[in-house]
């Protein structure tokens, strides 16, 4: 239903992808995959495993070099664009096994964050302490009760719990204010208890902040997204609101059938 | 300001004190190895500050060290060219290398940017032999005379100590401020995960570019203080022999924080002067002694005094 679309960018399109592949050596991870997220959606992405959803996150954030295809983002095309470049541009996302700072603590990772946003020359500054810079230890601190880890910020993040890792990671992408954040499984992994705070979590992201998100969690999926593409062995299988994607027949063949029986939902 | 950061400061001024005044505590002889103690701390503090809060394990302290030391000992015995401009011509000497070399190496990591710094130490290792004519070859270069500032000769057991604690001081405060700083929050980031790094908009390529420099130059000013220290300036100091004792002190001590350059340096020093005696089995007291150290403290002896984990922020 995007075919007409794909040549033209109108302002309301947030990431536009345009026949992008993704081989490695003989294995297709991602083919011709034409797919666009507006402003504000919360775009969901689901598939099975291997289906090449985080592939797709790493071409489009820049942390892969597409095969072939081109991508935009805002409506400039970062198809070569190196990884902090396009950051700057307002793109932000998470690992599916959170990539954090073990060796920081918690304020030093929400700091680094932070920090990343300045002008690059700020990056480089080496006498002035990074401790007196109260401006941004303030927005730490606001972040951290944000995500629920006021009481953790002195600790070393190799010291968290796997909920709390998760956790942080969202702090420290949504506290730079992005445009576009990219989810790779943010429930993946975590107890009943912390699956709700993550919810509320993502509930609460302002609404002109667009999301996609990976998740397998059906129900988090269709409670939280507004669209959804389904991914199944690197191909787009299909794609539409929550409805539609239920009710499709390739879809509940290849995922869903399996996903509903297996969580017993 | 809370109770552990008063007793820190008043441990640091009681540090600082003692500094100043070892020298007309104890016999000459340990003010002589004290100063050794101090720039073999700094030249341990430039490997620390790549390796412990940059992830960039090198053997080529010894190659920066080795360029400002010959430096200095060629400007000194061979041209009039005086004190301070020696020792801005030696340490730049060093940061340009530092600066060349890391434009090559910011593309590799791990084990790939080790085998490139020591390639780099063998390359001034050879340089130093080969080219004799500047370096004087094998034999190195002797000789040269003890440094004049402000009109002061150098020369004495307690001159040459404060001429080296000076600047030694100095790199070590500035070392201390470079970790808090912005820069070095982000380096040790770079540290746990370069590619996360990059995704929060940090340039790595140029953060481990400038972590390189400074390192370099900080070597350098260890090599400008150990060829005043010697008067002289030879290949075994810039050889993969020295190298590895350089990253020997640095594990001794604690390679994680700078403390452990202090502690490591100061042990090995310690050490070598004990083991000397035994001629014969120096090498294997020091070779057990770091045994011991690595089973029982593998974070380094400077762990033993950390009674709690400490952030930088
Ligand atoms: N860097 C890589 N090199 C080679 N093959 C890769 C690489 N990254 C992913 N693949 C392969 O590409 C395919 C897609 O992987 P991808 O991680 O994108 O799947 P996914 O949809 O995220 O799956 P999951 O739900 O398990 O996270 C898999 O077969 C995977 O083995
Ligand atoms: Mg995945």
């Amino acid at each position: 239903m995007d075919e007409a679309g794909t040549e033209r960018m109108d302002t309301n399109t947030v990431l536009q992808l345009n026949s992008v592949s993704k081989n490695f050596g003989g294995l297709q991870a991602v083919c011709d995959v034409q797919m666009r997220v507006t402003h504000g959606q919360r775009h969901g992405l689901i598939g099975t495993n291997g289906a090449g959803k985080t592939t797709l996150f790493n071409l489009i954030a820049g942390d892969l070099p597409v095969s072939t295809g081109t991508i935009v983002l805002f409506g400039t095309d970062v198809t070569t664009m190196p990884v902090h470049k396009r950051t700057r541009l307002g793109l932000r996302r998470t690992y599916q096994t959170p990539a954090l700072f073990n060796g920081l603590t918690v304020r030093e990772n929400l700091y680094l964050a932070l920090l990343g946003n300045d002008p690059p020359m700020r990056h480089l500054s080496c006498w002035k302490s990074a401790f007196k810079d109260t401006e941004k230890l303030n927005l730490v601190q606001s972040t951290a009760e944000t995500v629920e880890l006021s009481r953790r910020l002195d600790d070393k993040v190799g010291d968290l719990s796997h909920g709390e890792r998760k956790q942080l990671e969202i702090g420290m992408v949504l506290s730079t204010n992005p445009r576009l954040l990219l989810l790779d499984e943010p429930a993946a992994g975590l107890s009943v208890h912390e699956r709700e705070v993550m919810k509320d979590l993502l509930r609460s992201i302002a609404s002109d902040i667009t999301l996609f998100i990976i998740e397998h969690d059906m129900d988090m999926v269709i409670h939280l997204a507004d669209r959804i593409t389904v991914m199944y062995d690197g191909v787009v299988l299909a794609e539409g609101d929550p409805k539609q994607i239920q009710a499709d027949p390739d879809v509940q063949r290849v995922y869903l059938g399996e996903a509903i029986n297996g969580t017993g939902a | 300001m809370n109770a552990e950061s008063v007793s820190r400061r008043s441990m640091l001024l009681l540090a600082l004190l003692l500094a100043a005044v070892i020298p007309w505590i104890v016999p000459n002889f340990y003010t002589f190895l004290l100063t050794k103690v101090l720039f073999l701390s700094l030249a341990s503090a430039s490997l620390i500050l790549l390796a412990g809060y940059g992830g960039m394990l090198s053997l080529a302290q010894v190659a920066f060290y080795g360029v400002s030391g010959y430096i200095v000992a060629y400007l000194a015995l061979r041209t009039g060219v005086s004190f301070l401009p020696t020792v801005i011509l030696a340490i730049l000497g060093a940061t340009i290398t530092g600066a060349l070399f890391a434009f090559i190496a910011v593309r590799t990591s791990g084990l790939y940017f080790l085998m490139m710094t020591l390639a780099l130490g063998q390359i001034a290792f050879f340089g130093a032999f080969q080219w004799a004519r500047i370096t004087g070859g094998y034999d190195g270069m002797v000789g040269i005379p003890a440094p004049v500032v402000f009109g002061q000769v150098m020369a004495s057991g307690k001159a040459a100590y404060y001429f080296t604690l000076v600047p030694v001081l100095a790199g070590f405060y500035w070392l201390h401020r470079m970790v808090r700083s912005p820069f070095g929050v982000a380096l040790q980031g770079i540290r746990d995960g370069d590619v996360r790094m990059a995704a929060l908009g940090f340039n790595v390529k140029v953060h481990r570019f400038l972590a390189i420099v400074f390192s370099a130059m900080i070597a350098g000013a260890a090599g400008v203080l150990s060829t005043y220290f010697y008067g002289m300036m030879s290949p075994q100091l810039v050889s993969l022999g020295a190298a590895v004792t350089l990253l020997f002190i640095s594990l001794l001590g604690g390679i994680a924080r700078f403390e452990g350059a202090l502690i490591g340096a100061l042990v090995f020093v310690l050490l070598e002067d004990y083991a000397s005696v035994f001629t014969a089995r120096y090498n294997t007291i020091i070779g057990l002694f770091f045994i011991l150290v690595v089973l029982f403290f593998p974070k380094g002896i400077a762990e033993i005094f950390r009674r709690k984990k400490r952030a930088v922020l």
